[in-house]
């Protein structure tokens, strides 16, 4: 029995040993500026340059200079503002079934999350010291304040709910933002006013060139954004639709007056005979971009 | 017959293209996809891998995958104006318009943005004005010159009078004409502030047309309505938008009223994946037919209609989109034999291209269209042709291009030919019609 007890023993310390080399890796840092800090669960803190990979459970760290981007698995992507602090805490995913599970805490700093696979068919959440935040396919912010207070910036997506001390509050409306003061429920959301996001997407950008590693070779990114080709400029329905929905109108009404011109009395004098009928000129289903929605 | 034909080859490249955007299959973009990921967790500090990861993101739809990608690059330098449009350009996708509009601004104002950035963001930003703010007002207006083959709907067959062929008075035979054509559509949205992006929206329109010789053929239409949008439905139907509505409608023909029309009906978008969504629309409506000279039994048309729109639009890249629908009504009206079921159906295709002249740099837009109906009417008129009931078929197809001048100002061209078959004559016809013209939005 003894010799069993041993045997036990060494195994669980060998894989206790073992750990840091077995640490499940959720995702990568993908850009990073500054010194931005990651520990692991039972290693050391380390600096986190670009390509390091990061596990579940590791507690990442920024000071005031530093930010840093990591991307998951499942494709979802956070980014660490200045000042910040947080812990992944749960990464689950099947790369077959594309679902999985994504939890994390923060306890200070600013944060922007874009969802991928997992975000799309189960809420992500993450907490924070004054309640939680789950959000469904989209793009969310985090600012957390000295307080513990959170101001939770909806950008886009199916829904954000925020929990607190005795609320919740759900945003579903792009360009909404949820206040969660510490130890108070979540005030209902508001829908920000033009330009208040402009000063805000700051802090997830470098402004003075550094001594920083990632992608940003602007001379070239110019050249490779061309390939890309999505800002061709805003579409519109394009005039062609309301006009010739309006030309069929004025057609009718004229061809309903050449067939109301009808003949009486003798046959041989009569006026007109053209046209009529309920939609002449193009009176077809939304193809025809007649009778579109709105514009009856 | 031939355009059923081209219809029904419409629709199945409709379907064809739709179900490719939506395929559950990898596709060939999806794996590019998957593999340009991988390429970034492997690669991520190389701007080529993540610009090719966001291109195959874009491709498959994954904005949010595309969006991840260019923020990480603004990681590093925050002034790169051209990532700032392109990101401003996907938020703008998704619907977030602040988001966007951050980007835009941040984009313009950049000392390194060239001129093509600046002009790009500009319109973006009006665009998004004309999508927020409490009171939003937007349109669109035309003015041009029109020529028709067949300007008074003139007949191509007999006319049949009491069941006989006559000779028509010459007058009233088909007469080709141009015409000053003035045209408006304006938008008004007012933003209720909630959650489920409440708005109360209304639409006025504007149609006028001055001939130059065939004065009967005068037209003037001004049409109305009004109704709140809501999103009122939970969980899968969440993103359903339904809009209850009254409407309003005045026609004037030669210069003198030809009809009035109201009612009501109710309309719902329904997104159906990300690259389609439905329409649907039924509204009911009373017109009242007024006699006149030119038409002294005008009022024995009047009556009331039930009508039922649907279409689908799919957007099968970010630059080529289609939509397919169709329409049914009835029209009952006080005389039978001006009573009628309808049936109706059309497709377009829409391609935004790179200006090939290098006039300004703007992307052209090219609408092409085509469309069939057919009509039944209840009974015989008596005074046209005792023994023959009236039905119709109507077609017709068109092609729109669109060359923009400036942010505001495009200049129009569109050509199009309508035809009509019918159990009588009398109303049969067809027209050749274009347009040129400059077009104005706000």
């Amino acid at each position: 029995m003894i010799g069993l007890t041993r045997v036990l023993s060494l195994l669980s310390l060998g894989c206790c040993l073992a750990l840091p080399s077995l640490a499940q890796q959720v995702g990568v840092t993908s850009a990073a500026v500054g010194e931005p800090r990651g520990t692991p669960p039972a290693q050391n803190e380390r600096i986190l340059r670009v390509g390091i990979d990061m596990n579940a459970n590791e507690r990442i760290v920024t000071r005031a200079n530093d930010r840093a981007h990591l991307v998951f698995l499942d494709g979802s992507a956070l980014t660490i503002g200045p000042n910040s602090d947080m812990v992944i805490d749960r990464f689950v995913y099947d790369a077959d079934r594309k679902t999985g599970d994504l939890a994390m805490s923060a306890t200070r700093g600013v944060f922007r999350f874009v969802g991928g696979a997992i975000s799309k068919k189960s809420a992500v959440t993450v907490a924070t010291p004054s309640g939680s935040i789950g959000i469904r396919g989209g793009i969310m912010t985090i600012a957390i304040g000295g307080d513990g207070s959170a101001i939770v910036t909806f950008l886009y997506g199916q829904s954000l709910t925020v929990s607190g001390a005795g609320g919740t509050s759900v945003a579903v409306r792009a360009g909404s933002q949820i206040l969660l003061p510490y130890n108070g429920p979540p005030q209902p959301p508001i829908v920000l006013p033009p330009g208040a996001l402009q000063g805000f997407l700051t802090a997830f950008e470098q402004m003075i060139g550094g001594p920083d590693s990632g992608p940003g070779d602007s001379a070239l990114v110019n050249t490779l954004l061309a390939a890309l080709n999505s800002s061709l400029g805003p579409k519109g329905p394009g005039v062609n639709a309301w006009y010739n929905y309006l030309q069929g109108i004025g057609n009718q009404a004229i061809s309903i007056t050449n067939a109301t011109q009808r003949p009486l009395g003798s046959p041989p004098v009569i006026s007109s005979g053209g046209g009529g009928g309920p939609d002449p000129g193009g009176g077809s289903g939304g193809g025809s971009g007649n009778y579109r929605g709105g514009s009856f | 017959m031939r355009i059923f034909g081209y219809l029904a080859g419409a629709t199945v490249l409709f379907i064809v293209l739709a179900a490719q955007a939506q395929s559950p299959t990898p596709t060939a973009d999806r794996i590019v996809y998957d593999a340009a990921f991988q390429d970034t967790l492997r690669n991520p500090s190389d701007p080529a891998t993540v610009l090719r990861y966001a291109e195959a993101a874009v491709k498959v739809n994954d904005l949010e995958g595309a969006i991840s990608g260019l923020e990480r690059l603004l990681l590093i330098n925050g002034d790169q104006p051209r990532v700032k449009l392109e990101l401003g350009t996907l938020y703008y996708r998704l619907g977030s318009y602040e988001a966007a509009r951050a980007y835009f601004e941040s984009a313009r104002l950049s000392a390194k943005a060239t001129q093509e950035v600046k002009l790009r963001s500009a319109e973006y930003l009006a665009a998004i004005d004309n999508r927020t703010g409490k009171s939003q007002f937007s349109g669109d207006l035309l003015a041009g010159l029109q020529y028709s083959t067949n300007a008074n709907s003139g007949p191509t067959g007999a006319i049949r009078a009491f069941g006989t062929s006559v000779v028509p008075n010459p007058t009233f035979a088909q007469r080709g004409d141009f015409a000053a054509v003035a045209a408006a559509n304006i938008r008004h949205r007012y933003d209720l502030g909630r959650q489920d992006s409440g708005a109360i929206e209304s639409n006025f329109s504007f149609y006028g047309t001055r001939q130059f010789q065939v004065s009967e053929a005068n037209v003037l239409v001004l049409d109305v309505n009004t109704g709140p949008r809501m999103k009122p439905f939970e969980g899968w139907a969440e993103q359903i938008s339904v809009r209850p509505f009254l409407m309003g409608r005045y026609v004037a023909v030669d210069d003198m009223t030809n009809y009035w029309a109201w009612g009501a009906g109710g309309e719902a978008n329904v997104p159906l994946t990300p690259q389609i969504t439905g329409n649907v629309a039924l509204f009911g409506q009373r017109r009242e037919f007024l006699n006149n000279t030119d038409a002294p039994f005008n009022n024995e048309s009047s009556g009331v209609e039930a009508v039922t729109v649907f279409d689908l639009r799919a957007e099968i890249t970010s630059n080529f989109w289609m939509t397919a629908g169709g329409n049914v009504s009835r029209y009952t009206a006080v005389v039978q034999s001006e009573s009628y079921w309808q049936f109706g159906a059309g497709t377009s295709a829409t391609w935004r291209f790179t200006d090939p002249l290098g006039i300004n740099g703007r992307p052209w837009q090219m609408t092409a269209n085509a469309y069939t109906s057919h009509a039944a009417y209840d009974q015989v008129n008596v005074f046209i042709d005792p023994t023959t009931v009236r039905t119709q078929l109507d077609y017709g197809i068109g092609l729109a291009l669109s060359l923009p001048l400036d942010e505001r100002f495009s200049l129009t061209a569109q050509t199009g030919y309508t035809q009509r078959t019918a159990s009588i004559s009398n109303y049969s016809y067809n027209a050749f019609t274009s347009l040129v013209g400059v077009g104005w939005r706000f």
